[in-house]
């Protein structure tokens, strides 16, 4: 089951890192220690494997959050080639997207350290708020698929 | 418009797509464990329904509900009791929301809720969290039962 992120939340934008971090963390777990046979396999009736909804996940988090950031969007939106991150292409292992996923959750922690003005409203119609309550549940989301993934691979129950 | 519309329209959001997917099952579907999971859908949903009042009711309330807040008997989260069918089980759903309506309105989302350390914003975010991650089980679930995959 989620757990909510008991430390102190001085404030809104905290608030939101802590959460963003807390799913970005449950999809890592879901990965690692996972074989890249067991990574790849599809156990579910569902398209996704774990390598590639870790990947998908990764991308998502990293596109959203160079938005709230206001950074250069050049290949991450629109997607440069859009079947990537649904795809295991060479080169691909859970140590690869392990390694992607941190990368990623470094640059939110950067970015969410802020400044960061939750109501300005950004060249898409959106304001960070918006775009981090979406984030949130899309991993969230994802994590979910990942529960019954593993779950299904090993054996593997919560986090 | 204050600062938890928004989010309290993205939990609505979540928690709709979660009990579409009870759309169009019959209850024997509703309630199979198709996957190497125990949940079914039922089971889901009605838990859902629970950790959204209690988290509400009492972490934001402040109310005490006798065996509700604080639960006394978790299991009966997971199950579908006697003459608890899927109408019922939307019916439910929606009394707790109605419920839990009256509690969020005109609440300040910086204010400390009764659960430490956590304020009002804090939970609701919670429960964006957890009944997204629970609809997303609810997604593979739905799609081994018979195949349709919400793909929003």
């Amino acid at each position: 089951m989620p757990q909510a992120p008991f430390e102190a939340q001085p404030d809104e934008l905290t608030a939101h890192r802590l959460f963003v971090r807390v799913q970005h963390d449950t999809i890592r777990q879901k990965l690692q220690g996972l074989t890249d046979e067991q990574a790849t396999s599809r156990p579910t009736a569902s398209d996704f494997c774990m390598l590639t909804l870790a990947k998908h996940a990764a991308f998502c988090e990293r596109r959203w959050l160079r938005q709230v950031g206001r950074l250069d969007m050049t290949g991450y939106w629109p997607p440069r080639d859009p079947g990537e991150e649904g795809r295991v292409d060479p080169g691909d292992t859970v140590e690869s997207i392990l390694a992607l996923l941190d990368e990623v959750g470094a640059a939110t922690e950067e970015i969410l350290s802020g400044p960061v003005d939750l109501d300005a409203i950004d060249d898409i119609g959106l304001n960070a708020r918006w775009i981090l309550f979406h984030v949130i549940e899309e991993l969230a989301r994802h994590a979910g698929h990942a529960d019954l993934l593993r779950e299904s691979i090993d054996g593997t129950v919560g986090v | 418009m204050d600062q938890l519309t928004d989010l309290r329209a993205f939990l609505r959001n979540q928690r709709d797509g979660l009990v579409a997917l009870l759309d169009d099952l019959t209850f024997e579907q509703a309630t199979s464990a198709p996957t190497a999971s125990d949940l079914s859908l039922f089971a889901i949903v009605k838990h859902c329904a629970f950790v959204e009042r209690r988290w509400v009711r009492g972490a934001i309330g402040g109310q005490r509900i006798p065996g509700i807040v604080p639960p006394e008997n978790r299991d009966q989260e997971f199950r579908a009791d006697p003459g608890e069918d899927l109408d019922w089980l939307r019916r439910f759903y929606a009394q707790v929301v109605g419920d839990n309506d009256v509690v969020l309105d005109g609440i300040d989302p910086d204010a400390a809720s009764t659960r430490q350390g956590m304020t009002n914003r804090a939970v609701l975010l919670h429960l964006l969290e957890e009944v997204s991650q629970h609809r997303g089980q609810a997604d593979i679930i739905r799609e081994a039962i018979d195949g349709r995959k919400d793909s929003e």
